[in-house]
């Protein structure tokens, strides 16, 4: 009797197998190998998307790209920073040949060897790697930029700048056009008094409305270090200052402000009208209730989709000391070559035109992002960069990247967590910083020797 | 047959689920009175509202429109209703390419987990062998395993065998039964009485028509929580098909609904978002309220030929 | 317990009552085994080879699942237990570094904080998860018409996806309308964003959690229908009332139900992942108070190209999760009953 059942199971589990495999077969069609003229690219997912299809309608009218096949895939995310599918894909040799990536962790993918370099592949077509560079602005060269190679080509940016509220400032007894950035930067100590002034409380003694909160949005802790002057990596001795005089302070002023203003009532404040992961359409400066917010030039785009008829302002990011130079930082996207890439012309020309002037004419209006082609910046030949976009655009003067670490997504998590420890007060910001340094410091030895791009971190020289 | 046990009810091993209202009796047997069925059911109607409020939310805010979700505070009932949300949601992906790709994984995956996780609970529950429960707490041990771990090493695994952009990393692996539902089904399996095994066996039949005719419809509240659970696991699978399907011919709803997550900056398109959450878990709804019926007494056991 | 009320079933219960029950041991037996085929013999020299054929029908039956543990379990285990002691970035060649992962996880801060919260969180969801599946599961168990409806309403949180159900959960715990806050107004708390402190935010995602406990209540629900009316109906001509039947028999018939959801919700537990990955964009915030282990892991392995060191806490939580499951199935032979006809 068992041996029947036996027979009998083994039949079936037979079939099972056999059906499996006809599971494979009907799942069919796969494999990554181009054919020539076709290009695999991973590309905007969500609004811009349509963007984007007009820009590649744009290249298929070129001369290059009458002959090229673009199949494009959204870029598979699981949120920021994250690269599992790409990391998978390359390993699997199933990379696409370009991909749409955040410019921030391209030093970080490159000394992972995630990415290609692009220098033998602009020359292998006759370019000059220096005329190719010489076409972006530096900072968001600098971005793509590991040991001295070229990683990418810079697609947008931005800048970020200190947005009022007009009318919440007027119905509070102050004029705004103080704040008009043809004064120049204000002063960190006026913002916070101007702050003060229209905060209001309920009896309860909750916030009801806000002026600035110093780490709202993109009131990072770095992004007020470098207000006081950071530089958070040193070429000479191949190491990070987490822990430098600059960056203390500045996390010492977020410490004390948190404290001042009581942290827990300002989440609170936040958490009501502006809660975690709400729709995008519901903060509290769209709402009314918060008075100044410190964000980029992209945040004009969904304002004018959820109130268009908000009366804004936007200036220069306070100094902390009268006198001081303006600052602000950039970042935004880049065309990478992941590796396994064809590298081949067709990608090169795909690469190119998506960073022309032409193509970025296409993309900047709608997307309210700034250019990265010099060309575009200097000419300022589209009515959004008078207007809308002047005064940001005006900022590439002085502004930077982040730094571009082969362990960025490390620090910049570490030096987050150092924000939210200062936030909640549940570290001082010495101790805070310290145990950033311990955190990344280990992780950037690893890869010394290394230097920064040449360059960094100074003024632009457009 | 001897081991065909009078049933007290008329239905024959669930292949017709019994309708719930069948005599004035409780689930637990006592004759209802008047209040206590009124009572019951405000406390059901209350923990339902309340188990519905997120699908509720998300109808709503699926038809307002941008600036009426910037409103402070949020309005409960849309002023007007978008109903182009939903069109445009529809427009945003390849919606219908979409929904036949997830089709297609759910029912194999589904089919196949229900087979071999039966089969192998099966072996665990109803088979004595040497070695057997040491062997199971290997299938216990195994639930301890951490997911991000495989990726890369399964990655590798199929990547070299040609099935990345196909459905086969999604579906095959369900043909070799899983620690959780195989334990799942012992749970229940264990319950089955030894005797009736013995005495079918007596009769000559052979353990995978025991498996199948016997066992399989009085299990079949615990086989139908696994088929419930490998399909919505399946249909909102998103890792899996993250990494596996790169192309847009073979992707599926989940990786669709990142469409409205914008690549480039923070915004989420969210009314959109939400109206494609709901045409994406519709069906999942109507297809458990179809086969919740299934959660039948099993135990008492029907007729076996 | 059980046995305490099941043998006066067959004394006091009817006839049909009787007759509902399985089999009886014996009943049948003797005139069966007659006719046995050999694997019934039990002559002391044949029990080698009944074994080994029982061996055998078993190794068949689980066959699927071995080719799967060595596939998809041993293949990718032991995979880590070797990159686990390299310095590996998923791209470039591994390092060896020997046991310093090891030494690294056991001195890292960080570690220790997604410990505590993993543990925090254990502790507290698993107990909630338990009671309030079986809770839902009554309700989904009352005998009323519209029972389908209730089932269906209770299901339908388990049915939406993690993603979009982050950005529907803020409507509970918004601090002005939320619905928690304004149950903790009721007892005049403060207005506070849950979400904004480690503690309160690792409790919110357990409740979140509970929104999905359809999936653990299908299974006590299953389970429930499992008992045959008859004992229940032989208990209440026993005169016990609901209360004692719900401890005295509904329990502990329930208790393989009990023991499963008790292990997959440890598992599940400490590998608590997708809510704080989704509701804090992967950040574990705040003030690292939603760092769960997993999420530590993850953003090891995939934010920072540390495979190594990943494969390294990876083999840690298997060995850790591997001898809680041994323990917590050891100690369930105590309590667990699996004999339903309870004769």
């Amino acid at each position: 009797m068992t041996g029947t059942t036996a027979g009998m199971s083994r039949r079936t589990f037979l079939a099972a197998l056999a059906a499996a495999g006809g599971a494979g077969a009907l799942a069919g069609c796969g494999g990554a190998a181009s054919s020539p003229g076709t290009i695999r690219y991973w590309g905007i997912a969500g609004e811009f998307a349509s963007t984007e299809a007009q820009m590649l309608e744009a290249f298929a009218q070129t001369d290059a790209g009458r002959a090229v096949s673009i199949v494009k895939s959204t870029v598979p995310s699981n949120g920021t920073g994250d690269a599992t599918s790409v990391i998978t894909a390359v390993r699997g040799g199933t990379a696409p040949d370009v991909w749409y990536m955040d410019r921030f962790s391209a030093a970080q993918y490159a000394a992972l060897g995630l990415l290609e370099p692009i220098d033998d592949m602009i020359t292998r077509f006759g370019g000059d790697v220096e005329e190719v560079r010489s076409r972006y602005v530096g900072f968001a060269v600098d971005e793509l930029t590991y040991d001295g190679q070229l990683y990418g080509v810079p697609t947008e940016c931005d800048t970020r700048g200190l947005y009022y509220n007009k009318g919440l400032l007027r119905d509070n007894g102050i004029d705004p056009d103080e704040l008009d950035p043809s004064n120049g930067p204000p002063t960190l100590q006026r913002v916070l008094e101007i702050s003060d002034q229209v905060t209001k409380r309920n009896g309860r003694g909750d916030y009801t409305q806000m002026g600035l909160i110093p780490w709202d949005a993109e009131g990072w802790g770095i992004t007020w270090a470098m207000g006081w002057g950071a530089r958070f990596f040193d070429d000479a001795s191949c190491s990070l200052d987490l822990t430098s005089e600059p960056v203390l302070e500045a996390y010492e002023f977020l410490y004390d402000e948190a404290r001042r203003l009581d942290f827990p009532r300002v989440d609170a404040f936040k958490a009501t009208y502006e809660p975690p992961n709400h729709p995008p359409a519901q903060t509290s400066f769209y709402g009314g209730q918060q008075g100044f917010i410190i964000s980029t030039n992209t945040y004009q785009q969904s304002m004018r989709k959820y109130v268009p008829d908000l009366e804004f302002g936007a200036t220069y990011l306070p100094l902390p000391e009268a006198g001081a130079e303006p600052y602000t930082w950039s970042g935004g996207f880049a065309l990478v070559c992941p590796k396994g890439s064809s590298l081949s012309r067709e990608v090169w020309d795909f690469m190119s035109f998506y960073t022309s002037a032409q193509s970025q004419a296409i993309y900047v209006p709608q997307t309210f992002t700034q250019p990265t082609n010099l060309e575009l910046v200097q000419s300022r030949s589209l009515p959004v960069l008078q207007q809308e976009l002047s005064f940001f655009v005006s900022q590439q003067e002085f502004t930077q990247s982040r730094p571009p670490i082969p362990v960025g997504q490390l620090w910049w998590d570490s030096m987050s967590a150092a924000q939210e420890n200062v936030k909640l007060g549940s570290r001082d910001a010495r101790t805070a910083l310290e145990a950033a340094q311990a955190r990344v410091a280990p992780q950037m030895d690893l890869y010394c020797p290394f230097t920064m791009p040449s360059g960094y971190g100074q003024p632009a020289s457009t | 047959m001897a081991l065909t046990t009078p049933s007290a009810r008329p239905s024959s091993a669930g292949a017709t689920p019994p309708s719930s209202s069948r005599r004035h009796r409780s689930a637990d047997g006592t004759r209802r009175s008047w209040t206590s069925s009124v009572l019951a059911r405000v406390v059901l109607v209350a923990l339902s509202l309340l188990f519905l409020l997120p699908l509720y939310w998300m109808v709503a805010s699926a038809l307002k429109s941008g600036q009426e979700l910037a409103q402070y505070p949020p309005t409960w009932f849309p002023t007007d209703l978008n109903w182009v949300n939903f069109r445009d949601a529809v427009n945003a992906m390849p919606f219908w390419q979409f929904f036949r790709n997830t089709v297609v994984i759910t029912v194999l995956a589904t089919a196949f987990a229900v087979v071999s996780n039966f089969v192998v609970a099966y072996g665990f529950a109803c088979l004595d062998w040497p070695g057997r429960d040491k062997v199971f707490y290997v299938v216990l041990a195994t639930l301890f395993l951490p997911f991000p771990i495989t990726l890369i090493p399964m990655f590798d695994l199929w990547a070299n065998l040609g099935a990345v952009n196909t459905f086969v990393p999604l579906v095959v692996p369900n043909l070799f039964a899983s620690a959780f539902f195989t334990f799942l089904l012992r749970q229940f399996l264990l319950q089955v009485p030894k005797d009736m095994l013995d005495a079918a066996r007596l009769d000559g039949a052979s353990e995978w028509r025991i498996a199948w005719k016997l066992v399989f419809p009085t299990a079949l509240p615990a086989v139908t929580a696994v088929a419930i659970f490998a399909a919505v696991g399946s249909w909102n699978d998103f890792l899996g098909p993250l990494i596996y399907l790169q192309d847009q011919d073979v992707q599926t709803l989940s990786i669709g609904l990142q469409a409205f997550r914008q690549t480039n900056q923070q915004d989420i398109q969210f009314n959109q978002l939400m109206a494609a959450s709901f045409l994406v878990i519709a069906p999942l709804i109507v297809l458990f309220f179809v086969f919740q019926r299934y959660f039948i007494r099993g135990i008492t056991l029907g007729g076996f030929k | 317990m059980v046995d305490s009320i099941a043998p006066r079933t067959a004394t006091a219960a009817s006839g049909a009552a009787t007759a509902a029950r399985p089999t009886q041991p014996g009943s049948t037996a003797p005139p069966g085994s007659a006719q046995a085929p050999p694997p019934r013999r039990r002559r002391p020299g044949g029990t080698t080879l009944r074994e080994r054929r029982a061996l055998r029908l078993g190794l068949l039956f689980i066959s699927p699942w071995v080719v799967g543990v060595i596939a998809f379990v041993l293949y990718p285990l032991a995979y880590s237990v070797v990159i686990s002691l390299t310095r590996y970035s998923g791209m470039t060649t591994p390092v060896w570094v020997g046991l310093d992962n090891y030494v690294t996880a056991f001195r890292d801060p960080l570690v220790a904080t997604s410990v505590g919260n993993t543990l925090y969180y254990v502790l507290l969801a698993v107990p909630i998860g338990l009671v309030v599946a079986i809770v839902l599961a009554l309700a989904m168990n009352r005998d009323v018409k519209e029972v389908a409806w209730y089932r269906t309403a209770l299901y339908i949180p388990s049915l939406v996806p993690a993603f979009a159900m982050s950005f529907i959960f803020v409507v509970f715990v918004n601090p002005q309308f939320g619905v928690f806050n304004q149950v903790l107004g009721l007892f005049g708390a403060e207005t506070t964003n849950l979400l904004g402190g480690p503690t309160s935010a690792k409790t919110v995602i357990v409740l979140m959690a509970q929104l999905a406990a359809g999936n653990a209540a299908l299974i006590f629900l299953a389970g429930l229908r499992n008992i045959p009316e008859t004992l229940y109906e032989a208990a209440r001509i026993d005169g016990a009332g609901k209360v004692r039947q719900f401890f005295s028999l509904t329990l502990p018939l329930l208790s393989p139900v009990i023991l499963f959801n008790l292990i997959t919700g440890i598992s599940a537990g400490l590998q608590v992942f997708t809510e704080a990955y989704v509701l804090t964009n992967g950040v574990g915030g705040p003030d690292n108070g939603t760092l769960f282990y997993m999420l530590y892991l993850y953003k090891n392995a995939f934010s920072y190209a540390s495979l190594g060191y990943a494969s390294a806490l990876a083999v840690l939580l298997f060995a850790a999760g591997m001898a809680l499951a041994g323990l917590v199935y050891w100690l369930s032979r105590r309590f667990v009953n699996y004999d339903v006809a309870a004769g």
